[in-house]
């Protein structure tokens, strides 16, 4: 009855769509992207990442904050 | 028939090590990686970074990369010597194959790939201020 659905452009994994984009814990640049200002992971709803590589992007993220290449929380601009 | 895997430790330092420290660190690696039946593919230094968040009291670390070949008991006596190490404030090591013979590696190859690799790095405060000095000249 009430047409509430709106059209969405759908998501696109950008690891799928560009495979020279290589997830490693030792490239902090490239992780930046898939975190927010404030230094948490951005969900794979908002990113459309897709589950395996989200998967492998959490893994790299968490192993960065160890070495201090990322923040566990950074503080608000 | 040893079974060794490809391993890969990245350790932090002080940022004001000097290299003799680090080339006693270096030689007690070696050492423990002899004895257990180890080869080394090669410790790269990355370089003064700025830490994303103060570890023991530091703003800035020296990042040294660790490549190698061993057995997986290999891994605990080079983490017990890092941790136990003065000049190292932050260690990490990740395993990078499965159990494999020895022979099944291309060192070479290896070797190379850790020697091409450099790891991407912002500009920070530092380098901002050094750059501007060489563009004024």
């Amino acid at each position: 009855m009430r047409d509430i659905r709106r059209r969405r452009r759908r998501k696109v994994c950008p690891f799928e769509a560009d495979k020279s984009l290589y997830i490693d814990y030792k490239s902090p640049t490239m992780l930046k992207r898939f975190i927010t200002e404030r230094g948490k992971i951005v969900p794979r709803r908002i990113s459309g990442v897709s589950a395996k590589y989200q998967r492998q992007l959490r893994n790299a993220v968490k192993r960065a904050r160890v070495l201090a290449l990322m923040p566990y929380a950074a503080a608000r601009q | 028939m040893v079974l060794v895997r490809l391993y890969e430790t990245v350790f932090i330092a002080p940022p004001e090590v000097d290299d003799e420290a680090v080339e006693k660190l270096h030689q007690r690696l070696l050492g423990a990686l002899e004895q257990h039946g180890g080869i080394e593919l090669k410790l790269v230094n990355w370089g003064k970074r700025k830490l994303a968040y103060p570890i023991a009291g530091h703003r800035k670390g020296t990042y040294f990369y660790f490549g190698y070949m061993a057995a997986p008991s290999a891994v605990a006596e080079l983490e017990r010597l890092l941790r136990l190490s003065p000049d190292v404030v932050r260690y990490l090591t990740v395993k990078l194959s499965e159990l494999k013979p020895l022979g099944h590696f291309d060192i070479e190859a290896e070797r190379q790939r850790v020697e091409d690799w450099t790891p991407d790095r912002e500009e920070d405060d530092e380098d901002a201020f050094l750059r501007r000095r060489r563009d004024r000249r």
